[in-house]
């Protein structure tokens, strides 16, 4: 492959942050040309600064970089006036690692980590020189993969992705890679590799199905699998809790070292994606845990880490944990974060064992400030379990929590928002009196409210998201029901949540969509300058689409929909079921606490729990 | 958390060059970077008191995105003594190799802070092609934060400029001074001595002061 370093340096002073291109940070592999070697490219289609944080990018690389004779790059996109110089001097995407080309790649991967950045897909592509659709490439043309949680429903992606890994990729995309890496050496062509790769497990090649008029979603055009299962990682727990991390030198979201924790969450909260994209829950020993965060600490040199899971709070070892990283870290002037504390699992202890080193931030997800909104979504936190959280969180230190709020959730009522805003006052209220009197005024809570995107493989993926102006309404009757300024109140643009609606539940249709928004100028969706909702309205017009009409799409539960060969695990009747449980306001329990809900993955899926301690 | 020892405090001066596609990376980036390695150097390192404890380390003057430097200097202060020649090694394991420290030495504590002492700098300028028509000007216009802003050069420029040769020039030396009112960048100041030029492209490297 080339290697565009010379024609790449003299354009870095006139960039705006050239340190987004020129790799060579710590840890970063070398990679060596070598005969006979398989060469993939992972890309994140957002900027380095987003990107390199990405957790599925740092363990593909790691992993396909682990097998011999196959080496991983990664790849990110500039910002646009940076392309601009790039594309001006005859320069296409290039790799960070060895400047080349992304087209003289094997294989390249997108990791498409949420529907905002489907025009950043085509934005890639483009740059890239590789045809946009799957049906244009020959046989010069890298093999395009796609993954991430866009798999619970890759529909308005099919024409852009030659395969899409459905579920978890450290086993089924590399094995996918090698299977590629194999047929390459033999020569087959293009269409020969597309149609094994769709005989292995959890591989999904859109091009070998189609939709017709007697099924909503796709069919096999020939000896391909009806339905693609989810890809779980077995050796996810034994597997060291450190793996090799780069570290950058540009400031990146999130910049501090990661641990996974534990995978999945059978909490069972309705609305959320993940909670049935990753289950069963499979923790890490304590050991394990220990053990990647302090060598993790020493290869790295960060002074952060973050415990990360869907969860971490509920991890059954999680105060034996804290408190022996708080032994080990004492005095160095490290931070420990945990991403996402459950509040029923956040007590006096828990407060106390995070607050030992520096403090990172705090965030309850509360979702709805009525009980019963809480018990219709499965969000198993009594009004006790919060004030209990914000008592232990102020009266052990902190000054500042996030609150996370959903408007527009089935079922929900005006009476529930004013509940909602009545209870951020409560707890403002009940923070102070935890903080005492000398930190009454240093005291604060950010509210921030999203609006709820009726995502595929959730219960509830048959109902129709709120309007736009409904969302504006009801965020409306929280902000005139909340009166502290201590409190300050933030939400998500109704517009950038109703194209996401749009492409979480869109059927091939989208893909047409995501094209005409994405040639009228569509790029960077997810960053405030660039999203032009009325760009979006144009190529939904020029098509003769309603945006609107797509988001509020709704099903009757159990009826066919356009993912239903996308088989995670979970039984129909199972959707169904929780779906009804929703109107009643009755609550599931959650199998890694109690006993099982019979959602079926595990059965389905052969798989199963794995609990380190007692939960 | 203070560190159980912090009754010593040596000054460890270190000094590192930046080179290659290094140079790109901007100065708060190189200071992040350099943190991280002396922690993965597992160095004694003072931590400071209160609050929000974090490294003891001061840092010389900024260097430009793109200029490449054989010596630049910070100083750490650690609370055991480690002979300079295994920090140095330690450092040298823990740094990619063009952001790598080439030798360290302990300095007096009651020396004053480093960015004081660094008050005019060396660079070599290297040019990509042979060059004519090198001109000091007067005066550099800038635009800084949409205001205009005229500089004048005498102000920062220490002596002559000193070429190779007179007629057809690749290397060109010049020294520039930081004073309190604030400093001329040295690519600033190239690109406005090239203006009558042709050429455009060259590399600079900083020096250690005269």
């Amino acid at each position: 492959m080339q290697n565009l370093f010379q024609e790449i340096k003299p354009l870095l002073r006139k960039l705006r942050k050239p340190s987004r291109f020129i790799g060579g940070e710590y840890n970063a592999p070398q990679i060596d040309e070598q005969a006979n070697q398989f060469n993939f490219c992972m890309v994140y289609p957002d900027t380095y600064e987003i990107g390199q944080s990405n957790q599925a990018v740092r363990i593909l690389c790691n992993f396909i970089n682990n097998v011999e004779g196959m080496a991983a790059q990664r790849s990110f996109l500039p910002d646009p006036e940076s392309k601009k110089i790039f594309t001006d001097n005859n320069i296409s995407m290039f790799s960070i690692e060895s400047f080349s080309p992304l087209c003289e790649f094997d294989a390249i991967g997108i990791t498409v980590s949420h529907d905002l950045v489907a025009t950043n897909i085509l934005e890639v592509l483009d740059f890239a020189n590789i045809p946009i659709f799957s049906r244009d490439r020959t046989e010069d043309d890298p093999i395009v993969f796609g993954g991430g949680p866009m798999c619970c429903n890759p529909e308005p992606y099919h024409e852009f992705f030659d395969v899409i890994t459905i579920g978890e990729g450290e086993v089924a995309t590399v094995n996918a890679l090698r299977a590629v890496s194999n047929m390459k050496t033999e020569h087959k062509s293009r269409d020969y590799i597309l149609r094994e790769l769709s005989k292995m497990d959890s591989i999904y090649v859109p091009s070998l199905y189609e939709v017709t008029d007697k099924s909503i979603f796709a069919v096999p055009k020939d000896d391909a699998p009806a339905k693609i299962k989810r890809a779980i990682y077995e050796g996810f727990s034994d597997y060291n809790a450190y793996d090799n991390c780069i570290v950058p030198y540009s400031e990146i979201i999130h910049d501090r070292l990661n641990v996974e924790v534990t995978r999945g969450c059978t909490r069972g909260c309705r609305f959320c994606q993940a909670g049935f994209m990753y289950r069963p829950v499979r923790e890490r020993s304590s050991k394990n845990i220990c053990d990647g965060v302090i060598s993790g600490l020493e290869d790295t040199g960060y002074d952060e880490v973050s415990l990360t899971s869907l969860s971490t709070t509920d991890h059954s070892q999680i105060a034996q944990i804290l408190n022996n990283l708080n032994l080990e870290l004492k005095g160095k002037g490290v931070r420990i974060s945990i991403s996402s504390q459950r509040l029923d699992s956040f007590g006096i202890d828990m407060a106390k064992l995070v607050a030992g080193n520096k403090k990172g931030g705090l965030t309850f997800a509360i979702e709805s400030g009525s009980q019963r909104l809480r018990d219709a979504i499965n969000k198993n936190v009594s009004e006790d379990d919060i004030f209990s959280a914000i008592d232990s969180a102020f009266s052990n230190g902190w000054n500042r929590a996030k609150l996370y709020f959903i408007i527009g959730l089935p079922g929900e009522t005006d009476e529930d928002l004013i509940e909602t805003a009545e209870l951020c006052e409560r707890i403002l209220k009940r923070a102070r009196q935890a903080a005492g009197e000398r930190r009454f005024h240093g005291v604060s809570l950010s509210v921030s409210c999203a609006i709820f995107v009726p995502k595929a493989q959730t219960p509830f993926m048959y109902d129709a998201q709120i309007s736009i102006d409904e969302a504006i309404r009801r965020i409306n009757i929280i902000r005139h029901n909340l009166h502290s300024k201590a409190i300050n109140l933030s939400w998500h643009s109704p517009e950038t949540s109703q194209i996401e609606a749009v492409l979480s539940r869109g059927d091939r249709k989208c893909s047409k969509l995501i094209y005409e928004a994405w040639k009228l100028g569509c790029k960077f969706d997810a960053w405030n300058d660039y999203f032009d909702y009325s760009l979006w309205q144009k190529a939904a017009d020029n098509l003769g689409m309603n945006l609107e009409d797509m988001a509020a799409v709704s099903f009757n539960p159990g009826e066919d929909l356009p993912w239903s060969h996308i088989d995670f695990g979970v039984d129909d009747e199972f959707f169904v079921r929780e779906r009804n449980l929703a109107d009643k306001a009755l609550k599931t329990s959650d199998c890694s606490f109690d006993k099982c809900c019979d959602c079926g993955v595990c059965k389905n899926l052969k798989t199963k729990l794995v609990i380190q301690g007692e939960r | 958390m203070a560190s159980p020892l912090q009754n010593m405090k040596l000054r460890l001066r270190v000094y590192y060059k930046k080179t290659g596609v290094l140079a790109y990376i901007s100065h708060l980036e190189l200071l992040r970077s350099i943190e991280a390695s002396i922690r993965r150097s597992g160095l004694p390192f003072c931590v400071s008191e209160g609050y929000s404890p974090h490294m003891k380390i001061s840092f010389g003057p900024a260097l430009s995105v793109g200029i490449e430097s054989e010596n630049q200097v910070f100083d750490i202060y650690l609370y055991k003594y480690v002979k300079p020649q295994l920090a140095l090694e330690a450092l040298q394991k823990s740094s990619a190799k063009d952001l790598c420290p080439t030798n360290c030495e302990y300095v007096d504590n009651s020396l004053p802070a480093i960015s004081a002492e660094y008050g005019q700098t060396s660079y070599l300028v290297e040019f990509e092609a042979n060059v004519d028509k090198l001109q000091i000007p007067e005066h550099i216009k800038l635009i800084k934060k949409g205001k205009e802003k005229i500089i004048n050069v005498c102000d920062y420029l220490v002596d002559d400029i000193h070429l190779e040769s007179n007629n057809s020039v690749k290397k060109m030396n010049f020294c520039l001074k930081s004073t309190s009112n604030g400093s001329l960048k040295p690519d600033i100041f190239v690109d406005a001595v090239l203006k009558n030029s042709s050429c455009s492209e060259y590399k600079i490297i900083n020096f250690k002061k005269l």
